[in-house]
């Protein structure tokens, strides 16, 4: 209880802290929306059956938005509000990585993936020059289920992406690409990549996702087994990472490029 | 400070500094081929190989035969407009309004020189190194898939893409200036991260801008993105396009020096008035 009296509390504040970078959450989903119209509406042109395209690739978006969202909000923790001295604030708070991942997955996470995912399905439909009905997903169980087991994944890629900030001084441009390996098993599917992506972590919430779409590989009863021990897993791992990285900045603090 | 001092005064500083940013073009030039490479990819996945390339020869109304490498070899050059523009609008944008409202070197600036001078020359001289430095990637795709005649194809296309960089550069000064010192905008990243997506899917890039959607299309149209992909698309694709493209990609570079001055001029007056 005093647990979820904590989450509650840090979500509460993360909603508020949310409040002040309103323009900054609108350019990011704009940002995201038209990037990804870039390679979705060409590919959507080029490709002969291009419903085919909406249902086994778009469904990742929403996963990868999650998981790219919690790169970002590592890199604001630790580089962004390093700058403006506000990281130290945090630390002195009790507000760790892991804790602050757990401020922000509502808004950062949640809800900025949702309505990208919303904006792309509208737009994938008006390129493939079908009503919006045909591009929402059929089944809203395993979606459900898949957008609730995404949250851990957003909290794992923060505090992973955050120990590799504290530990070395990692530039933006290249977090920027480092982002993309949540690419595999999430957008490009395992039918693309092999068997071998269903062993990362972040592919079966996007299975689950895209077995809302009927394109999942695994089955879905497996599939909600195999997801109740990722998420445990996930969590726990996410919570050691997140000690290693409080550790490591209150012994040695943040290691930065120098000029 | 004359004009040529500001412009070798300039040179000086983007030399400098172009050390620092490595690891951004860097991660240019891989999203960029990145992204043209997942297009194809995603396409070849549902399409197959016979069906992407009828499909392609269908879209881009090409009579003749056209093979998979050529595909490719057009897509990696369409690519290099994407660093392009997120190169140039991004950090010409951001330089603006860091040196406005953050660092504070206005002062300096407009003490030594006029700063339309300084907009000008900074415009001119980042649009080259842009285009040339944020699209050296694709020579090297180019040679991979091409050999040594992606050298040749190379050679055509940059001077497209430095008269596109410099147009580019105008066009985000021309944008960035009034909402710096009249609108006052703090969140200075905003632009670019909201400007350059939209231009890019805007434009098509990748795709004959007619097949994008009216309502995208709007903003890219104020861009010279759009007549830059016809142009290049011109020259891979063999399009029916008329040589009059060219001339016009000339006339909106011209258009874009001879607005950005005024608006510059304008902009330099409002400060004075203000320093």
């Amino acid at each position: 209880m005093r647990y979820l009296n904590k989450i509650l509390a840090l979500i509460r504040v993360g909603i508020r802290l949310s409040r002040f970078f309103i323009t900054s959450y609108i350019s990011i989903i704009l940002n995201s929306v038209f990037w990804g119209v870039v390679v979705f509406g060409s590919a959507l042109v080029f490709a002969k059956a291009p419903l085919q395209i909406v249902y086994l690739y778009l469904p990742g978006l929403f996963v990868f938005g999650m998981a790219s969202g919690g790169t970002w909000a590592a890199t604001d923790y630790f580089r962004f509000y390093y700058h403006q001295g506000l990281t130290d604030m945090f630390l002195e708070c009790g507000v760790g990585i892991l804790e602050y991942s757990l401020m922000t997955v509502l808004v950062d996470g949640l809800l900025i993936s949702s309505l990208t995912f919303m904006f792309m399905l509208f737009i994938a439909s008006v390129y493939a020059n079908v009503p919006m009905v045909e591009v929402l997903p059929r089944f809203y169980l395993p979606l459900i289920v898949g957008i609730l087991s995404s949250i851990p994944i957003f909290i794992f890629s923060c505090c992973v992406i955050g120990l590799l900030l504290v530990i070395t001084p990692i530039e933006v441009a290249w977090i920027n690409m480092l982002q993309f390996i949540f690419l595999l098993g999430t957008i490009i599917p395992p039918q693309i990549l092999g068997t071998f992506s269903l062993f990362l972590p972040w592919t079966i919430p996007a299975e689950l996702v895209r077995a809302a779409y009927g394109t999942n590989m695994i089955p879905i009863p497996s599939l909600y087994m195999i997801d109740l021990i990722d998420v445990v897993l996930i969590i726990i791992v996410s919570v050691i990472i997140a000690r290693i990285c409080d550790k490591q900045v209150r012994k040695k603090g943040i290691t930065i490029r120098k000029g | 400070m004359s004009i040529v001092s500001v412009i070798r005064a300039v040179i000086y500083r983007e030399i400098r500094f172009l050390k620092n940013m490595i690891p951004e073009y860097i991660s240019l030039s891989f999203l960029s081929t990145f992204f043209a490479l997942s297009i194809i990819g995603i396409a070849l996945s549902v399409s197959g190989y016979n069906g992407l390339i009828s499909k392609f020869s269908q879209i881009f109304n090409i009579s003749g035969k056209i093979s998979f490498t050529d595909i490719i070899a057009a897509v990696i050059a369409f690519s290099g407009i994407l660093s392009l523009t997120t190169d140039c609008v991004g950090s010409v944008s951001q330089v603006i309004i860091y040196e406005a409202n953050v660092v504070d070197v206005l002062h300096i600036i407009a003490q030594s020189t006029y700063l339309y001078f300084y907009y000008m020359a900074f415009g001119l001289i980042y649009g080259i190194i842009s285009g040339i430095i944020s699209t050296l990637y694709v020579l090297i795709l180019l040679l991979m898939t091409l050999g040594v005649y992606g050298a040749y194809v190379y050679l055509i296309l940059i001077p497209i893409y430095v008269i596109t960089g410099i147009s580019l550069s105008y066009y985000t000064i021309v944008i960035t200036l009034p909402l710096t010192y009249i609108v006052k905008m703090r969140r200075y990243w905003t632009i670019s991260q909201v400007l350059v997506p939209i231009l890019i899917a805007g434009a098509g890039v990748f795709i004959p801008v007619n097949l994008v959607p009216l309502f995208m299309r709007v903003i890219s149209y104020t861009s010279p993105l759009p007549e830059v992909c016809m142009v290049l698309q011109d020259i891979f694709l063999k399009v029916s396009h008329s040589p009059i493209m060219f001339i016009m990609l000339m006339l909106i570079f011209m258009i874009y020096v001879g607005i950005s001055t005024y608006i510059s001029y304008k902009t330099e007056k409002i400060i004075r008035r203000g320093l």
